[in-house]
C-alpha cells in the first residue's frame, strides 16, 4: 500500500464526535460553582444552629430555676446517709416521696373517721 | 477572546458550540478512548471557568493545549480502557464495518503521539510547521513521527 492509499484510506473516515449530552455535562459542569455559596450558607447556618443550641444548653443549665426547687433537709440528709452522689439523691427523693404520700393517706384516713360519727 | 465579565454558563455553551466537537474529537485520537475523552474536554471546560480569563488571548489555541495536557496527564494514569467501544466513524456513506474495524484497531497500535500527528495532519490538515510549532518540536521531529505512523499502519493493514 502506497502512501496515497493510506491517506485516501485515512480520509475515508474521522474521529468519531461528541455525544450529545457532553454538552450538557460541560455546561453543568461550570454551574456549580454557583451552587457552592448556598452550600456554605446552609454550612454556616447549620453551624450557627448548633452553637446557638450549646449556648443555650449551657445558659439552662446555669440558671437558678433550672434545677426545680432546691431539696429538702430530709432529702439531703437521705442523701448524706446513702452515701451521697446522684444516685443516692435519686433514691432519696424517691423514699421521701413515697414518706409524704404515705403520711398524706395516713392523714386523710384520720380524718374521714372523725367525720363518719356525725353521719 | 474571553472576557472576565461573561456569564460562566453562557460562555461555557458558546465555547463549546465553537469548539467542543473538534476539541473532542482530537482527544479520542490522543486517547483512543471515547469515554476518557469525554472526561478531558468536560474537566478543561471546568478548568477554563475557574481561572483568569483575561489572560487568554486565543480561545481555540487555549483550549487545544489545555485538551492536549489533559489526554497526556489521563494516559499517565492507571485506566480501563473499552477496547471495543468504536473511535472512527466514515465521512461518507456506505459504511464498510471491516475496513473501519481494521483501521481502528490499527489506530490502536500506534502510541498517543503517532495517532496525534496522524490526526492533525492527515484529518485536520495542517502542516508538519503548524504542528511543529505549537508543539514546541522540530518539522524533522514532527515529519519522521508521521512517517513512522504511516509506515506502521501499513504493517498493520497489509
Amino acid at each position: 500500500m502506497k502512501d496515497d492509499d493510506l491517506e485516501s484510506l485515512l480520509r475515508g473516515y474521522r474521529p468519531l464526535g461528541p455525544p450529545a449530552e457532553l454538552r450538557e455535562r460541560v455546561v453543568a459542569a461550570t454551574m456549580q460553582p454557583r451552587v457552592w455559596p448556598w452550600v456554605a450558607a446552609a454550612a454556616a447556618v447549620f453551624a450557627a444552629t448548633v452553637l446557638l443550641h450549646g449556648a443555650t444548653g449551657r445558659l439552662v443549665r446555669q440558671s437558678p430555676l433550672a434545677g426545680g426547687p432546691p431539696p429538702s433537709q430530709d432529702v439531703v440528709d437521705l442523701t448524706d446517709a446513702l452515701g451521697g452522689g446522684d444516685r443516692a439523691r435519686a433514691a432519696a427523693e424517691i423514699m421521701v416521696g413515697l414518706d409524704r404520700a404515705a403520711r398524706d393517706l395516713v392523714a386523710i384516713g384520720t380524718s374521714g373517721q372523725e367525720a363518719s360519727p356525725r353521719d | 477572546m474571553l472576557r472576565p465579565s461573561d456569564d460562566p454558563t453562557a460562555l461555557a455553551g458558546r465555547l463549546y458550540d465553537q469548539y467542543g466537537a473538534s476539541l473532542f474529537r482530537y482527544a479520542v485520537m490522543i486517547l483512543a478512548d471515547r469515554s476518557a475523552a469525554e472526561d478531558a474536554v468536560q474537566q478543561v471546560f471546568a478548568a477554563l471557568l475557574k481561572r483568569d480569563r483575561s489572560a487568554i488571548d486565543n480561545d481555540a489555541h487555549y483550549l487545544r493545549r489545555a485538551v492536549r495536557n489533559e489526554c497526556y496527564s489521563i494516559l499517565r494514569r492507571p485506566r480501563l480502557v473499552d477496547v471495543a467501544a468504536p473511535l472512527l466513524e466514515p465521512v461518507a456513506e456506505p459504511e464498510r464495518p471491516d475496513e473501519r474495524l481494521a483501521l481502528e484497531r490499527a489506530m490502536r497500535e500506534l502510541s498517543p503521539d503517532q495517532r496525534e500527528v496522524v490526526h492533525l495532519h492527515a484529518y485536520e490538515g495542517r502542516t508538519f510547521q503548524e504542528i511543529a510549532d505549537d508543539q514546541g518540536e522540530s518539522i524533522n521531529t514532527v515529519a519522521s513521527r508521521y512517517r513512522y505512523a504511516l509506515d506502521k499502519l501499513r504493517k498493520l493493514l497489509s
